[in-house]
């Protein structure tokens, strides 16, 4: 287990370091000069070719591009992801700042999605072909079409405007507040999870060990719960974590929407401010989490499912 | 050359066992899919609105009269007009050939690049693969949206961008896919035979292997329309995509959101467009995956009550597919 979780780990590097030069890139991509671009925003005149010739130099861009990935690499790992654009802060500084508020929606988001997405699949799974079933599957067809835009304006039309229950926008109202955008931002997850669990339990609910329990005389909630449920988290597990890509890709939308001052809402604003370090800064730290997220993913297979733990450990095979 | 064409012609007789099932079989079971027979209904309804736009669209989609803004659905204007007095039904059956035509020229770029990418990274193996397979976990690193978010940022607004941006990072499910089967196919019998028989490298992977996994890459893409319009819309939505006055979905539905109280027709009718062609896209795909995935067509048609069996067969049903079912489902929100 210990030689397979090091070598897990040690498969992560390579995909950051690309990461990496995928978010270096980035700003590289542009079609026009980084310097240029930012003497545009911080004067209000067209810049004089000295001008950007001597920002160049002082950002060092006229050193060769090799150099500059591994000296922005290098300042990278250290968290200095160089000053925003738009706020002259450290780009390390704000996002760090808005993770917390990201993290207030996504939190209870995933945890409603999972709660509600296990429910539903299981319920669904154990009546299958009944209503509860074809209900199931008409509402998850639905939710995972539904446009999340769409669904948070139809959301704040009617709670909002017509029955003035719930804020429109922002977090003044406290857990008021944090009602509608949950709720848009759990629903395509919801309705994914949903999904996996009903095909997961009925795979499981096939199996010869939940079979035996039941010749046993395990009685049948016992059995869903101990024997199948158990079983059908290890693909839950995986879809769990590909919901939080959608989660975030979500935040986007609904901080947008909401007024929210989280990560999302600070991304949208720098693309469009086209503010590059920040931009650079987004990605990467979006790609290192995702990588994280992926890696104990993986791990946790093995806490699931002690066949996964054992085969994958060739000293005890 | 008659050698070469006999040796040829065998290889194909040797491939043939492998072909997938005949197409009536596709078809007539996706006669019977009620549901995706009422996807293809809605995605047909909405394609041909937009195709025929310029013909059905009772007003001009851009002309301008602020007298008549917010006005309420009437005879003239059968969803209302918006807040410059534009006719809502007019642009928003203007503004799907744009969405819509956006979401499949991207598709199809997706879906290509990644099939040849995933084509040669499984074949050719080697230097190619250990590169493109690098680049499919760097991009997989992060979802699609997020990467397509940042590199329109870069690139900056316009429906062009966008669908530059969405193409160039979403690709990477699809060749990692291609690249699994052709590893898979590449040792079959049926590809040893025809390797065995002279055939070269590029001829067993483009007449024997790539027929075999296109099944699977069809169904890919159909699921994926759903999602590329969901993403597009959305980056549209932030102001990402077309700018005004051009009308397109996302960004109608952008205008729309900041007059929610004095015109909801604004917000509703793009809002359902969306939704509608999305689910439309969802259904034909489900159907799809179901008529050519051999082990679920047998599920569906006559699905046994209960079976008995010795060694785990697909108990009740048909398991292993169903978990496919789910794998690529949408990667936005």
């Amino acid at each position: 287990m210990t030689a397979y979780v090091l070598r897990r780990i040690l498969l992560v590097v390579p995909t950051l370091l690309g990461v990496s030069l995928l978010a270096f890139a980035l700003a590289n991509l542009t079609p026009g000069d980084p310097a240029e671009a930012l003497l545009r925003r911080t004067t209000d005149h067209p810049p004089t070719p000295e001008a950007v010739a001597e920002t160049r130099r002082d950002l060092g861009l006229d050193r060769p591009l090799v150099v500059q990935y591994a000296s922005w690499l290098g300042d990278a790992v250290t968290g200095d992801l160089g000053i925003s654009y738009d706020t002259r802060r450290p780009v390390t500084a704000e996002i760090l700042d808005r993770v917390p508020r990201t993290l207030e929606l996504a939190g209870p988001a995933a945890l409603a999605a999972l709660v509600v997405a296990l429910v539903l699949g299981v319920v669904s799974a154990v009546n299958r072909n009944r209503w509860p079933d074809h209900v199931l599957r008409v509402v998850s067809v639905a939710g995972a079409s539904m446009p999340s835009f769409w669904l948070a304006l139809l959301l704040i039309m009617l709670f909002s405007l017509k029955l003035s229950l719930l804020p429109v926008a922002g977090r003044e109202a406290g857990a008021r507040s944090l009602v509608l955008p949950v709720v848009t931002l759990a629903l395509a997850p919801t309705a994914v999870l949903a999904r996996f669990t009903r095909s997961a339990m009925l795979e499981t609910l096939g199996d010869d060990y939940v079979r035996t329990a039941r010749a046993k005389g395990v009685a049948g909630w016992r059995v869903v719960g101990r024997h199948a449920l158990r079983n059908a988290c290890i693909p839950l597990v995986t879809a769990f974590g590909t919901s939080l890509g959608h989660l975030v890709s979500g935040a986007v939308i609904v901080e947008t929407i909401f007024l929210w001052p989280g990560v999302g809402k600070l991304a949208v604003d720098a693309i469009l401010q086209r503010d590059y370090p920040m931009i650079q800064g987004f990605t990467l730290y979006a790609g290192v989490a995702f990588v994280a997220v992926n890696l104990v993913v993986d791990l946790s297979y093995g806490a699931f499912d002690p066949r996964v733990r054992l085969a994958r450990s060739p000293a005890k095979t | 050359m008659t050698a070469v064409r006999t040796r040829d012609a065998a290889t194909d007789v040797v491939a043939s066992e492998a072909l997938p099932a005949p197409k009536g079989h596709v078809v007539a079971h996706l006669l019977r899919d009620r549901s995706a027979l009422a996807g293809l209904g809605l995605v047909s309804l909405l394609g041909l609105g937009a195709l025929l736009a310029p013909v059905l669209a009772p007003h001009d989609p851009n002309a301008v009269d602020v007298v008549r803004r917010f006005s309420p659905p009437s005879a003239e204007f059968p969803l209302g007009t918006d807040h410059l007095g534009r006719d809502v039904l007019s642009r928003l059956l203007h503004g799907g050939r744009l969405s819509i035509g956006a979401t499949v020229v991207a598709t199809a770029g997706i879906s290509t690049i990644g099939v040849v990418l995933g084509l040669l990274a499984g074949y050719l193996v080697g230097a190619v693969d250990t590169v493109v397979s690098r680049i499919i976990e760097i991009l997989l690193a992060l979802p699609a949206y997020l990467l397509a978010l940042a590199v329109t940022g870069v690139l900056g607004p316009g429906l062009v961008n966008l669908t530059i941006a969405i193409t160039a990072v979403w690709w990477a499910s699809y060749a990692r896919l291609v690249r699994g089967f052709v590893l898979a196919e590449t040792g079959r019998a049926y590809v040893e035979a025809a390797r065995a028989l002279g055939a070269s490298g590029t001829r067993i992977a483009v007449r024997h292997v790539l027929p075999n996994i296109l099944a699977p890459v069809v169904v890919l893409t159909t699921l994926d329309l759903g999602a590329v319009l969901l993403g597009l819309s959305s980056l549209s939505f932030l102001g990402l995509g077309v700018q005004p006055p051009t009308a397109e979905w996302g960004a109608m539905l952008s205008e729309g959101r900041v007059y929610l109280g004095p015109a909801p027709n604004m917000m509703l009718f793009p809002g359902a467009a969306i939704f509608v062609m999305v689910l439309g896209f969802n259904l034909v795909g489900d159907g799809l995956r179901d008529a050519l995935d051999p082990r679920t067509r047998q599920g569906v048609a006559r699905r046994p009550r209960r079976r008995l069996a010795a060694r785990r067969p697909p108990p009740r049903g048909v398991v292993g597919a169903d978990r496919n079912r789910d794998a690529p489902a949408l990667d936005s929100p």
